[in-house]
């Protein structure tokens, strides 16, 4: 069963974007949620590639191009316009990735970066959607069964299709503002290492400042390197420092250790926390079908699915009843 | 001190005068109250829906609207041709209405001004601005001429006397608010929309300069403070949108209404059960009593019955329906689904019984 240019619609979830990214190939990245926009949150999660902002879409507005912007920007950033609804997340999640030289990309997305190098943004974002490999690593976190898969049901998903995704990323110096429905990327203006974040956090607070009278859920996600690793480099780093110590620094030595168990500590934390993502991954790309119909069948076999369903049915009616005199 | 007050004319993004129906049942009724739909921009800068009824000046429909979430269309079943329904995508409520305005010529018009508001509503701001005083639409009505439109031709055994009477009468009905929940299932209405009450205008000595253009001034928040909260609650992202008015509401029964979390739970308990589960949990978790009630209550399982249910409403699940060994037509909807399981299991009964009567 082919389904080509058939994108399901994916869960905005930190677990699943970084399975999504290691499953396009790309090694030593992760997606982490961010709860506040204040600088010491960010401090804990660099190094930082990027920031994805998810929102309700309220019509195409992009920020402010700064004074000093350039037009030329299409040449060293890229930057693809979005073709299907569905693979909003993904296009953002690629829009940092694609714009980041320190992040290994492996051999397809690096071949798919080269092959669209001089593509127009329509062009680009068409050969995103033509994908296999992208649109198939995408769609293996949906719906997973074969018959589902093959109704394009939008409206049984609810509200997830209205969500929006723009990515901030940091391109030669200058912030970037990727917004795939928008005609290009917006330069926000210059910057640095160090002060891109809270660049990108004061244009995302004006967005969300507009919003704050009604209630939108908003999320932000940053794109960084792996975890795992950057407490693995840390903890070595301090070994290495305890190993040169001399038998009379003792107070030296304690405050490395103190600092090595903060870190194994993290580490802990962090193993058990992909663990739980794995795990949640694997229950989406589960086909809970024969699950579902076993329970059912086993139920019925012994008598107890029919008083389920009367029981079921009396609530519904009770409930529409009450709703009804309101 | 004039006896015909003359209202403060605020300008709209959209207006025109429109009645709601009632759902009665598989029916649909008009509310035969004077009312009008108009949309404007909130202060919220978001794009908002309302229904208000005329004649005590209230607002009785308050929808936030995103751009393309929703569409009006007309309801080509209706036999007078005035009734029009607002779909929303994103919860497939609908809300349906009548066209109240003597005239009908530009219901259309109205109604695709109305849909380009939802799906372009910065160009219709601006259009707007420009069109500052622009005309208004008088919207005198004779009750004879109303009447004939009404009728389509049939007759509708009052004769224009005593709908005259029906108009005087029809401001002033109060009563209850009509619930509009939506309306399930995509059948036309049974029930064609007579006996429309139109609305006899009085005091219609509205000029132009009347008229004003309302402003719509952006109040700065000043001083809030960018509340950390807004960024919480990630579990909740996709499931928790909540636009203020007009919530989902299914009328149809889900897997989930059955399989409630606390019937599972003490089904589960039954060891036999439990095993016979074990085979159909992904292959990486462990066969164990605790993993299967883990799984079974886990948000990924729930949604795989939310959309499985989904499914079956839609009908199209007749070939999964026989790799299950049930008849293609369990896959009807979620009570088919269920029936045909049942009916399965009764077979499987007799089945054995048979066999055993003949050892």
């Amino acid at each position: 069963m082919s389904d080509a240019g058939n994108w399901c619609l994916i869960e905005s979830d930190p677990g699943v974007f970084t399975e999504l990214i290691s499953g396009m190939g790309v090694s030593g990245i992760q997606v982490e949620e961010v709860f506040s926009l204040d600088e010491s949150s960010l401090d804990k999660l660099k190094p930082i590639y990027g920031l994805i902002f998810l929102f309700k879409w309220q019509g195409a507005q992009s920020s402010m191009p700064h004074p000093d912007s350039q037009d030329d920007a299409n040449d060293h950033v890229f930057f693809a316009k979005q073709i299907i609804n569905n693979a909003c997340a993904t296009q953002a999640i690629l829009s940092i990735l694609m714009n980041n030289s320190d992040i290994e990309l492996g051999e397809d997305l690096s071949n798919f970066k080269s092959f669209t190098a001089d593509f127009p943004p329509d062009l680009k974002g068409l050969a995103i959607s033509n994908s296999d490999l992208i649109r198939g690593v995408h769609n293996s976190f949906s719906r997973s069964d074969p018959f589902i898969n093959e109704m394009q049901d939008s409206s049984a998903q609810g509200d997830e299709d209205l969500f929006h995704f723009i990515s901030y990323v940091p391109v030669h110096g200058a912030l970037y503002e990727l917004d795939g429905l928008s005609s290009g990327p917006v330069n926000l203006g210059p910057c640095n290492e160090e002060n891109w974040t809270e660049k990108a956090n004061q244009v995302i607070m004006e967005r969300m400042r507009k919003y704050s009278e009604s209630e939108i859920h908003f999320s932000l996600m940053a794109v960084t390197k792996d975890r795992i690793d950057t407490l693995q480099e840390q903890l070595d780093e301090f070994s290495g420092l305890l190993m040169s110590l001399g038998d009379a620094d003792q107070e030296q030595r304690r405050e490395f250790e103190s600092q090595i168990s903060v870190l194994q500590y993290e580490y802990e934390q962090e193993k058990t926390k992909r663990a739980r993502w794995k795990r949640e991954n694997r229950l989406r790309q589960h086909n809970f079908i024969p699950l579902t119909y076993n329970l059912l069948r086993l139920l019925a076999e012994r008598k107890k699915l029919q008083p389920l369903i009367d029981a079921a049915k009396a609530k519904k009616r009770l409930e529409s009843e009450r709703s009804d005199k309101k | 001190m004039s006896l015909f007050p003359i209202p403060q004319r605020v300008r709209h993004l959209v207006e025109f005068n429109a009645g709601k129906c009632i759902r009665d049942g598989d029916q649909l009724k008009p509310d035969l109250r004077k009312g009008v739909i108009f949309m404007d921009q909130g202060d919220d800068q978001l794009l908002h829906f309302y229904w208000k009824e005329r004649v005590g000046n209230t607002t009785e429909e308050d929808l936030i609207i995103f751009p393309e979430e929703a569409e009006m269309k007309r309801v080509p079943e209706c036999t007078t041709g005035r009734v029009y329904r607002l779909h929303f995508k994103s919860s497939n409520q609908r809300l349906f209405f009548w066209m109240q305005d003597k005239d009908d010529s530009k219901d259309e018009e109205r109604v695709a001004k109305l849909n380009r508001l939802i799906n372009d509503t910065q160009s219709v701001l601006e259009e707007q601005r420009r069109n500052a005083g622009a005309d208004m639409e008088e919207e005198s009505e004779s009750a004879a001429d109303m009447l004939n439109l009404l009728s389509g031709g049939q007759d509708l055994g009052i004769n224009q006397e005593q709908f005259l009477q029906f108009l005087q009468t029809a401001g002033g009905l109060g009563g209850t608010i009509p619930n509009t929940s939506p309306i399930g299932g995509d059948g036309p209405p049974n029930q064609s929309v007579i006996a429309s009450a139109p609305s006899s205008r009085r005091g219609s000595g509205q000029s132009d300069s009347e008229q004003q253009q309302s402003a719509e001034t952006v109040p700065e928040n000043e001083g809030s403070q960018l509340s950390t909260n807004q960024l919480h609650d990630l579990r909740n992202i996709l499931s928790e949108i909540r636009v203020p008015q007009g919530t989902d509401r299914t009328n149809s029964l889900e897997l989930g209404n059955v399989l409630t979390p606390e019937a599972i739970r003490s089904i589960l308990s039954d060891q036999d059960i439990a095993s016979a589960l074990f085979p159909h949990l992904p292959e990486t978790s462990d066969n164990t009593n605790e993993e299967l009630q883990e799984i079974i209550h886990s948000p990924q399982f729930r949604q795989s019955l939310h959309r499985l249910s989904a499914a079956l409403q839609s009908g199209q699940l007749g070939p999964l329906m026989t790799q299950l060994g049930l008849d293609p037509s369990a896959g009807n909807g979620v009570e088919a689904f269920l029936a045909a399981i049942e009916e399965q299991a009764r077979r499987r009964d007799d089945q054995d019984r048979d066999s055993m009567d003949q050892d």
